[in-house]
């Protein structure tokens, strides 16, 4: 009988713990196509990224990214929406350290790909 | 109980949460989450489902309270708000531990420069700076000495300067180790760098 794997080996606990390292350089990239709002950044980092990101954990960081300069937040009213959403739009800092960051991640993730794939399984 | 009412149960409970901040900017998370909910509800989630990334307003509240504490510790320049921020992270965070060591122990040494300074004041010839050699070995003590030979005090007076300094240097390098670390608190958690 195979063994099942623990609970925080599980592949889904495993995408999200690596996730965890590079999430605010997610956040950015997408806020480097346009202006979003919370709910927004969260359904495209489900769709599009793979990763389930909690309520708690984004807003947090969105938080810290505002007070670094990181981000600017303007509040919006929308036609057919009864409530004001909270956009996020990157600034030139925000940019600059996107870029910084992004660069650091692709040079890692050349190396680390050319060192993993040495080898077949 | 309907859903906007548990929706507006825990948007309370977040406001009290978040009590200590300033109204503006308790307002302002207040509304974002707000916002949130209302939207999951209106696409037809119930309550609990809306509810559950975000876990409890006290859990929820909490790293916004301690971004909070670090900004408004960092922008008082106060050694004690200070402590208090990095006390609150130490279970968090390795730098906050480390920056409260080296204030602790830099802190020490800087308070018993000051208490050197009283002893020499009460008791001139106890307090100063020895140079000994016993034994083929060079010996030195610098502040209180009792087990050195009889030799004379090498600074005499000028020992009240000497723990001047030490104490100025070792206040600088306790704040300097204080407001590191928060700053270093303060900025998103970077991926590691290559």
């Amino acid at each position: 009988m195979p063994l099942k794997p623990p609970p925080d080996k599980t592949p889904e606990n495993r995408r999200t713990q690596m996730y965890k390292g590079v999430l605010e350089l997610a956040v950015l990239s997408l806020l480097k196509d346009g202006a979003q709002y919370g709910l927004k950044i969260l359904d495209r980092m489900r769709d599009e990224v793979g990763l389930d990101l909690a309520e708690g954990t984004l807003y947090p960081l969105l938080h810290r990214l505002e007070k670094a300069g990181l981000v600017k937040p303007e509040w919006r009213m929308e036609q057919g929406i009864s409530h004001p959403r909270k956009y996020y739009t990157l600034t030139k800092a925000g940019a600059a350290d996107f870029a910084e960051q992004r660069t650091t991640w692709l040079e890692l993730c050349d190396r680390l790909n050319a060192f993993l794939q040495r080898a077949t399984p | 109980m309907t859903d906007h009412d548990i929706i507006e149960t825990w948007l309370r409970a977040l406001m009290q949460a978040l009590s200590a901040m300033p109204a503006e900017m308790r307002a302002d998370i207040v509304n974002e989450a707000r916002a949130h909910l209302e939207e999951r509800l209106a696409a037809g989630l119930k309550a609990e489902s809306a509810l559950h990334g975000f876990g409890t307003a006290e859990v929820y509240a909490r790293p916004f309270m301690d971004d909070f504490q670090v900004h408004t510790a960092l922008q008082s320049k106060s050694s004690l708000s200070m402590i208090r921020a990095l006390l609150n992270q130490t279970a968090r965070s390795l730098v906050a531990l480390l920056g409260l060591f080296v204030a602790l122990v830099t802190g020490l040494l800087g308070l018993g420069s000051i208490a050197m300074i009283a002893q020499k004041i009460i008791a001139p010839d106890k307090v100063g700076l020895w140079i000994w050699h016993t034994a083929g070995q060079n010996f030195m003590c610098l502040g209180i000495c009792d087990g050195h030979p009889h030799t004379p005090d090498m600074i005499g007076m000028w020992a009240y300067a000497v723990f001047v300094f030490i104490a100025a240097l070792m206040w600088f390098i306790c704040r300097l180790s204080l407001r590191l670390a928060l700053k270093s608190l303060v900025r998103p958690k970077k991926m590691a760098s290559t």
